[in-house]
């Protein structure tokens, strides 16, 4: 047998680092070492654009050097901890323990034991109070870190929203302080002065008898909110150049071009929607650009268009024309994710067409129009049908519908609705003489269970319960009569626990901690999710998820996250809410603005002529 | 057009990187050297692109060599070479470029060296001396067969290195009978009884059926 624990785990292709334009520096010439932690797998992790971006950013600094860092699976975990190995950066090999920074991106709840096994994997303390020097500074971002009050045992400073700016801000202060030889305490202080890094040990929280949050407290003299970080201007923002290119089959292999932040739709469910605004668009000639070097620079053969919703940006057609001049040129494959259904024109259609054809997946989210607007989707059934006709007479004769079950106001007349639309379109399909002869059609529909965020219009309400869910599935099931339509019901059981973490407050860390103690990790892959032990987790510490996910919360209730600001007013988001249960939609944001407060930022759409 | 043959190495980490990845890899990596290479016509147009022979997870090798096809025929090959070493990762060493003699279905055997981390030239010479090799070989069907593998090892020599013993072995290879040396190592370890730890194994050479080096 050859004698290398990497030959006894699956893929070591995960573990070896190397790849084409990963970066190595001289350790002992650089001030300050960060290993960014994506708390999942390789392959998920390196399909990540945020983490691309900022590896390139710090390793731009000369002094700087940043490695990537991602969670072992099980079989590699064994051997580390059998053959006492430290989690170590992909780029130097070595242990998280010799960096002065770690950071972690928080995508979604269900890796939250990820970051504590991930620590513990390297023999660094999990929770922040027992790091007492200034190394192994244990910091975060990404979309979770909007509610960052369930992982504040474990991490020392979060950082809020974009992170191309505050990012080099934290590290120049770092290295002052490094340099100076401050305290841990004293460096934390002092990072609590930039705009959106928040602290949380210099903020004091008090609970009512009822378990609800009484006052968050700023100690000494920190700000009371921290607001989030944006760039203004796209075009002349950060964007790498090049991408480690993975030697091994990743989630999303390709060139990624992101065209802009924000979205204006403002569907009332989706917390995207909401974070990331103002909407921000970066001109054709940059993002044409950008992405034509970055096509050369990797060897990839497929580009995708990043945003919140392609079809929405304003300069697309021109950024088509410019792409294709290449793209079909140099044989490569334009993905446009996260079309719109109303707005899908024909000659899009075709250009997409051009190069490769992949299957059209679109979102309506609910199947009545009542609940379309109740959500304010902002599309209509007629939209559906006659993107649907014009896909089917373009010769495609596959859909993918996306549906959401739980939603606030949600009957089952409405998941019946979700059935009797997947029928018509099937039936649109056999009703034109144009379709393509000798096909049959396929529809899926995928429904999720709805999570309710903060900082979303749906932030105070309730999460449908499990009982609630299965007996819906077990509904629309029954009301599908056909194989021309393919049901993809997603299992719940870990969207309670994405409730609870997603507006929990301090004291679900100790939950998070108590299960990872019990084993739990890679807690969102089927093999490894362990239900008992989440239970067993809150029993022990005293609380319950339903207080977190299925109830109700009042529009004056503190919430965890309400001293944490991303621009969107409570005011807003409580009469947004109010608006749903009128069944009244919102207009988006390039036809009227609608008061949301990210004006505040005086940046993008929202100081922009409509 | 014309088709060009890379000769490189694969060596260090690229050993974990399987068969199957390294296609994607070098496809990346013609890629990233903007040559002028030929694409399928297929669906999905990629780079046209033949492995002499699979390497095993876990091998190194300093002979690999792949095929490719460039739509400019006076490109000189010196040059092609040049492109293909600036985009090859560590543990690719792109030896040279040259027109393909012989066809890769010809390589009839191939030779390895494989380090142990103990002494067992005394073991490995025993089982040679026994004249036969049976192994289980596992068929595409799924099922295994037995066969003897003594008659398809053409050359063996032991030497002593610095941790073990040092197998020089040369071994039928290709389309037909081709022999894992791994195993002839199980068969080693199966005789002597005893687990053979090895620190690593390395494809040194391809031959054709007169064993006269592949080129």
């Amino acid at each position: 047998m050859i004698n290398d624990i990497l030959l006894n785990v699956q893929k070591p292709g995960r573990y070896i680092g190397g790849e084409p334009n990963s970066i190595v520096k001289d350790k002992s010439k650089v001030d300050v070492r960060f290993a960014f932690c994506f708390p999942d797998t390789y392959e998920v992790g390196m399909s990540h654009l945020g983490m691309k971006i900022i590896y390139s950013l710090i390793n731009s600094l000369e002094w700087a050097w940043c490695e990537r860092v991602f969670a072992p699976w099980g079989d590699m975990e064994q051997q580390m901890r059998d053959n006492r190995i430290d989690l170590y950066g992909l780029e130097s090999g070595d242990s998280l323990k010799e960096f002065d920074i770690i950071g972690f991106t928080l995508l979604y709840e269900m890796s939250y034991t990820n970051v504590l096994n991930m620590l513990d994997l390297a023999g660094v303390p999990v929770l922040a109070r027992d790091r007492h020097r200034l190394n192994q500074l244990v910091v975060a971002g990404g979309p979770c870190a909007c509610n960052p009050e369930p992982m504040c045992d474990f991490i020392d400073l979060f950082i809020l929203g974009d992170g191309e700016e505050v990012t080099v801000e934290l590290l120049e202060l770092y290295r002052k302080h490094k340099a100076m030889g401050s305290d841990k305490s004293t460096f934390l202080r002092a990072a609590a002065e930039i705009g959106g890094i928040y602290v949380p040990s210099l903020y004091d929280v008090s609970y009512n008898a009822d378990g609800t949050v009484e006052a968050v407290r700023p100690l000494d003299g920190v700000p009371a909110t921290v607001r989030k970080r944006i760039v203004a201007d796209l075009d002349n923002c950060f964007y790498p150049d090049k991408f480690v290119v993975p030697f091994i089959d990743v989630v999303f292999d390709r060139a990624v071009e992101e065209i802009y932040r924000g979205c204006i739709r403002g569907c009332r469910f989706c917390q995207a929607g909401y974070i990331y605004r103002p909407i921000r668009e970066k001109s054709a000639e940059v993002a044409g650009a950008q992405a034509h070097c970055l096509c050369r620079n990797t060897g990839y053969d497929d580009l995708s268009l990043l945003s919140l919703s392609t079809s929405d940006y304003s300069q697309l057609e021109p950024l088509l024309d410019q792409l294709l001049d290449w793209t079909k040129e140099e044989k490569i494959g334009l993905q446009m994710p996260s079309l719109r259904i109303d707005n899908f024109s024909e000659q899009l259609m075709n250009k997409i067409q051009a190069v490769k054809r992949a299957g059209l997946t679109f979102a309506p989210e609910a199947g009545s129009q009542r609940l379309r607007d109740a959500i304010n989707k902002n599309i209509s059934e007629e939209d559906i049908l006659s993107t649907c006709r014009m896909a089917f007479e373009g010769g495609y004769t596959a859909v993918k519908l996306y549906f959401m079950m739980g939603l606030p106001t949600e009957t089952m007349e409405d998941i019946e609705a979700i059935a009797a639309l997947a029928q018509k379109i099937v039936d649109l399909y056999y009703s034109l003489p144009s379709r393509p002869k000798g096909k049959s059609v396929s529809v899926s529909v995928s429904c999720a269970t709805f999570v309710p965020k903060p900082h979303t219009p749906f932030q105070f309400e309730a999460q449908d319960t499990a009982e609630s869910i299965n007996e819906k599935q077990a509904h629309l099931r029954e009301m599908i009569h056909t194989r021309k339509i393919q049901l993809s019901l997603h299992e719940s059981p870990t969207s309670r626990l994405e409730a609870v973490f997603a507006r929990g407050d301090r004291r679900v860390g100790k939950v998070i901690y108590s299960a990872w103690r019990k084993g739990c990790r890679m807690d969102s892959w089927g093999e490894y999710f362990d239900s008992d032990k989440w239970s067993a987790a809150f029993d022990e510490c005293g609380l319950s998820p339903e207080f977190y996910a299925n109830r109700r919360r009042d529009f004056d209730e503190i919430n965890p996250w309400d001293h944490i600001d991303y621009g969107i007013s409570k005011k807003f988001l409580i009469c947004q809410d109010k608006l749903a249960y009128e069944g009244r939609t919102t207009p988006n944001c390039r036809q009227q603005c609608a008061g949301c407060g990210a004006a505040v930022y005086g940046e993008g759409l929202c100081v922009e002529k409509r | 057009m014309k088709s060009v043959r890379v000769w490189y190495t694969k060596t260090g980490r690229l050993k974990y990187i399987s068969h199957l990845d390294m296609n994607r890899v070098m496809s990346r990596i013609v890629r990233r050297a903007r040559l002028p290479v030929w694409c399928t016509e297929g669906f999905n147009p990629h780079p046209h692109i033949t492995f002499a022979l699979p390497l095993s997870l876990g091998f190194e090798s300093d002979y690999e060599a792949m095929d490719i096809r460039l739509t400019d025929d006076g490109m000189p090959l010196d040059y092609v070479r040049e492109c293909f070493a600036a985009a090859a990762p560590d543990g690719m060493s792109v030896l040279s470029v040259s027109e393909p003699v012989s066809k890769f279905k010809d390589i009839r055997f191939a030779r390895f060296l494989i380090s142990f981390e103990c002494d067992c030239s005394a073991d490995i010479e025993r089982l040679m001396a026994s004249g036969a090799i049976p192994v289980e070989k596992s068929t595409k069907k799924g099922g295994t067969r037995t066969v003897d593998i003594y008659p398809l090892i053409s050359a063996h020599s032991c030497a002593e290195g610095q941790r073990g013993t040092v197998l020089d072995i040369t071994l039928s290879a290709g389309n037909d009978d081709n022999v894992n040396p791994m195993l002839f190592v199980g068969a080693v370890e199966k005789d002597c009884g005893r687990d053979l730890p090895i620190g690593s194994v390395r494809r040194t050479m391809l031959y054709d059926k007169d064993m006269n080096e592949f080129v």
